[in-house]
């Protein structure tokens, strides 16, 4: 058999053992181990799987995925994201699907102080789930709305997933952070329209709730929103200043985060560290399983020859760079069904980013877009890990399939951005350059 | 049965311990990484080591906790297809793939002793502003991947026994 | 036959060892008069940098590069010059150094066949110096600052030049030069553009450091053992050939950047004394670094000083 069918053979069996239930990590890992060792032999696949586990851990940059993870964590704790979640009602409560738009605003802005979309999502389900519920919002609009706004989290710096695309590309993890904060801004105006027309076309999914503010209160709660600014301001000044690193922000933030939550409960019980550490280790560990089996997985694709004919594929069409950019795309949206934006980070941007390098699409443009791209994937069935998280902190208010259903007008939001990354790729380039 | 689930909570105690070990070095990390940039900062005087010990600390904070989340049910899988199967053929298929997981640690359990064995042998060292000997790290990989593997074949048998795991309930895959 | 070659270097990156790989590859087809090829799997797809020497002898891959500074320890001998900072030779001078080595010593090639490799071939790195956010003349100038320090040669060089060694991760040297979280990092030009690190850092330091040992072109022992004798002597002449191409296009590379420099991008070059440098080689840190490979390669039964008269200035 040749190398080229034997890599086809292990997609199909790749695909096969995840629908089979067969944990996503562990399908990766073993298609990926056996496929090396049917390609180079058992003694070539065991040297592999002896040192990957080791050398992609044994990294300065990847510290920053667990710290910015406990950093999510403490500002949890801390509650940030309950105090803007009431400094938002307060002001568009009373518009019609306000909840879901403020649910989308205070995740926008609590995204610049977690860089974890898992994490946004849990946050704002526990916070403005049941919010919506009592209030009568549909749950398919409610749970949704939840899951697609957590993905700001990972298009507004800091964000692990753009430090996940630096290291594998080689670009510029400082440019990176910042060309994300518009695009990131802008995507939480498309949300917010996107739930807008869908309440405006069905007013029963979010009915109107009168409840008023005096101007006097609306002002007041906007106080509450001070800690969360003072995080981003720190972390901001910090960077600019050069007292840290992008790198070394993940650790200040955790640290300033964890002084917030001692200081909003009186002392460090009420913090919970033990807990918050678990979960900050469980979770760590959850990603790494995956990036590192998705490696296994990627290099057997690689030496497999798949790649190369995928990525030669590409380079060869004699087309429009941009009818390139949509099959790009197409096989991002494609894979991002079934896998989890790390793993295919991992997988495919050895074979993506040098055929967008060599059709002259600037690294730091590829980047912001191709995470944009793999956020669309964390929601959408059946491998929606977002959409899980919803699913598991709505302790059994919403059914999976419900959340799923709700995704329609976000997932088209999703494209629509795309859409104006694509005509306006200064909204992403505009500040890096600047900055330079 | 009985005696297989004093086993699994018994290891669940160790794995618990294990992550809590991650999780303060996690905390450790992070104090360290801030004290480093300070003291850069202020004195110009930054901590000998922080990179090369932040580096080290990843691969036990990460292996450490590799098999409680195992054991936590928070490993992601997709049952879309499986949670429309007749319950005893859920139930094999659930089985196997936990033996398969099984099967995929204990061979990079394998692989990863004969690293650490090897880096043993030569003395390796993280070298860098301080210098320490790297194949302790090394061994805790090890010890990280065969944990899971044993977590994932008692996982397995529990199953088989009819025994229902972590983060099963209502088509959830966290 | 299609021969594996696995390498940590992006295709895309049309520096001069990405330029002279993919030379190296297309010479090995015409000298076999197309009977062999290689194979090229970039950019890590295969194995990354720490995973390559391991993998390689595994026989994942039959070609490879292996980063020799980062395994101190499993290949002790072969790293005989990153001991060695400052030390008076250039590029094209430690790669022949080297293949001298390899030549004299069965040493060399000993260390390496005990873990299944052999080396054809050598790629030294350019000459480096320190690029600088602020003009450094003398080592006065340097008290103080905060450099780049990284391996095990550099912390106590930069100790014993009076300044703060700071560890930073190649990829965020960038932004550390940007915001003045050092002040300087030892660099080439060539490598210097590469990294864009000259948009952001003004100044290079011309001091000596000489050049560092570098890149084994290595194979597979097994998979060497396996050529015939004609395809061997191929190999072997083109490992020889390919560090005359190599020096030559970076040589290429430095005037170029060197003309940048003194355009656009106006990066100014400062001669620094060299006996300013040479003053602190005494330095008892430095002297331990190097004591350490004199001490294993008496172990190793080398002729240790014979040797490393050639790292003396
Ligand atoms: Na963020
Ligand atoms: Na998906």
């Amino acid at each position: 058999m040749s190398s080229l069918s034997i890599g086809m053979l292990g997609v199909v069996a790749l695909f096969a053992t995840i629908l089979l239930g067969v944990n996503v990590m562990v399908a990766l890992g073993l298609v990926g181990a056996f496929g090396l060792a049917s390609l180079v032999g058992f003694k070539a696949a065991t040297a592999i799987l002896g040192t990957v586990f080791f050398d992609t851990t044994h990294s300065f940059h990847f510290s920053v995925i667990p710290l910015f993870l406990l950093m999510g964590f403490f500002a949890m704790r801390a509650g940030l994201g309950e105090d803007l979640f009431e400094a938002t009602t307060k002001w568009l409560g009373n518009l019609r699907g306000g909840l879901a738009i403020s649910t989308t605003l205070g995740a926008a802005a609590f995204g610049a102080a977690s860089g974890s979309s898992v994490g946004t999502a849990t946050v704002f389900t526990k916070l403005a789930l049941p919010q919506m519920l009592d209030r009568g919002y549909d749950k398919s609009l409610a749970s949704a709305s939840i899951a697609i706004a957590g993905t700001l989290a990972v298009m507004i710096p800091p964000s692990a997933l753009v430090v996940v695309y630096g290291i594998l590309t080689d670009s510029s993890i400082g440019s990176l952070l910042i060309a994300g904060f518009i695009p990131g801004i802008v995507f939480s105006i498309v949300l917010c329209i996107a739930i807008w027309l869908t309440v405006f076309r069905n007013p029963k999914l979010a009915p109107l709730q009168h409840q008023h503010f005096t101007l006097r209160e609306k002002l007041a709660s906007l106080r509450l929103a001070g800690p969360l600014v003072l995080v981003i301001m720190v972390i901001v000044a910090g960077l600019y200043l050069g007292i840290f690193t992008p790198t070394e922000a993940g650790a200040i933030g955790a640290a300033f985060t964890f002084l917030l939550a001692i200081i909003r409960h009186r002392g460090l019980k009420g913090v919970e560290l033990k807990k918050t550490l678990l979960e900050t280790i469980r979770t760590s560990a959850m990603i790494f399983a995956i990036l590192i089996c998705a490696l296994l997985f990627s290099k057997f694709l690689a030496l497999s020859g798949v790649a190369n004919a995928v990525g030669g594929y590409l380079t060869g069409l004699e087309v429009n760079r941009w009818v390139i950019v949509v099959l790009v795309s197409l096989i991002y949206l494609a894979l991002g069904m079934m896998m989890d934006a790390p793993a295919l980070l991992a997988i495919t941007l050895p074979i993506t980013h040098p055929v967008m390098m060599s059709l002259g699409f600037d690294p730091i443009w590829f980047g912001i877009f191709v995470v944009l791209l793999v956020e669309i994937g964390a929601v959408t069935p059946p491998v929606g890990i977002n959409c899980f998280v919803v699913q598991a902190a709505s302790e059994g208010r919403v059914r999976l399939e419900q959340i799923f259903r709700g995704l329609v007008p976000f997932v088209l939001a999703g494209f629509a951005m795309l859409i104006l990354l694509c005509l306006f790729p200064q909204i992403a380039l505009f500040l890096p350059e600047t900055m330079k | 049965m009985k005696n297989l689930e004093r086993l699994r909570a018994s290891y669940g105690v160790v794995l618990t311990q294990c992550g809590l070990l991650a999780g303060i070095l996690t905390f450790a990390v992070m104090c360290l990484v801030v004290a480093n940039a300070l003291l850069r900062f202020i004195f110009n005087e930054p901590i000998a080591g922080t990179l090369e010990l932040t580096e080290s600390a990843l691969p036990l904070m990460i292996f450490l906790s590799l098999a409680l989340t195992q054991l936590k049910g928070e490993h992601i899988k997709v049952v879309l297809l499986t949670q429309h199967f007749p319950a005893p053929l859920q139930r094999f298929v659930k089985v196997i793939a936990m033996l398969l997981g099984a099967l995929l640690f204990a061979w990079a359990a394998y692989a990863g002793w004969n690293m650490a064995m090897k880096s043993f042998a030569i003395g390796e060292l993280e070298r860098g502003s301080i210098r320490f000997p790297i194949w302790p790290v090394k061994f805790a990989v090890f010890f990280g991947l065969a944990l899971l593997a044993i977590q994932f074949l008692l996982d397995a048998i529990y199953c088989a026994m009819g025994g229902k795991l972590a983060g099963d309930e209502a088509g959830e895959a966290q | 036959e299609v021969y594996k070659w696995i390498t940590f270097k992006p295709q895309g990156a049309g520096d001069a060892q990405a330029v002279t790989t993919q030379w190296l590859v297309d010479e090995f087809a015409k000298r076999t008069g197309g009977k062999h090829e290689i194979e090229v799997f970039w950019g890590g797809s295969v194995a990354k940098t720490r995973e390559i020497p391991d993998a390689l002898a595994a026989g994942v891959g039959d070609f490879g590069d292996i980063i020799t500074p980062y395994f101190p320890d499993a290949m002790p001998m072969n790293n005989a010059v990153g001991f060695f900072i400052p030390q008076p030779m250039g590029t094209l001078e430690v790669g022949q150094f080297l293949e001298k080595l390899h030549e004299t010593y069965p040493q060399f090639k000993d260390e390496l066949a005990s873990q299944n490799l052999y080396a054809f071939g050598f790629r030294p790195l350019e000459s480096y110096g320190l690029l600088c956010t602020k003009p450094v003349n003398t080592v006065k100038d340097l008290e103080g600052l905060r450099i780049r320090s990284y391996g095990f040669a550099y912390p106590k060089l930069i100790e014993a030049l009076g300044a703060t060694p700071v560890s930073i991760a190649t990829s965020e040297a960038y932004e550390a030069l940007q915001r003045s979280i050092i002040d300087c990092t030892p660099i080439g030009p060539a490598l210097a553009r590469g990294w864009k690190y000259d948009e952001v850092a003004k100044y290079y330091i011309d001091i000596p450091l000489g050049a560092s040992f570098g890149h084994l072109l290595a194979m597979n022992l097994d998979s060497y053992n396996g050529m015939d004798d004609e395809t061997k002597a191929i190999v072997d002449q083109l490992g020889k050939d390919y560090l005359v191409e190599y020096a030559r296009v970076l040589d290429e590379d430095r005037a170029r950047v060197g003309e940048l420099w003194k355009g656009d991008l106006g990066v100014e070059v400062i001669e620094f004394p060299q006996d300013e440098l040479l003053a602190v080689i005494d330095d008892a840190g430095i002297q331990a670094v190097r004591q350490e490979w004199i001490d294993k390669a008496n172990a190793a039964g080398l002729p240790a000083d014979e040797i490393v008269s050639n790292l003396k200035f």
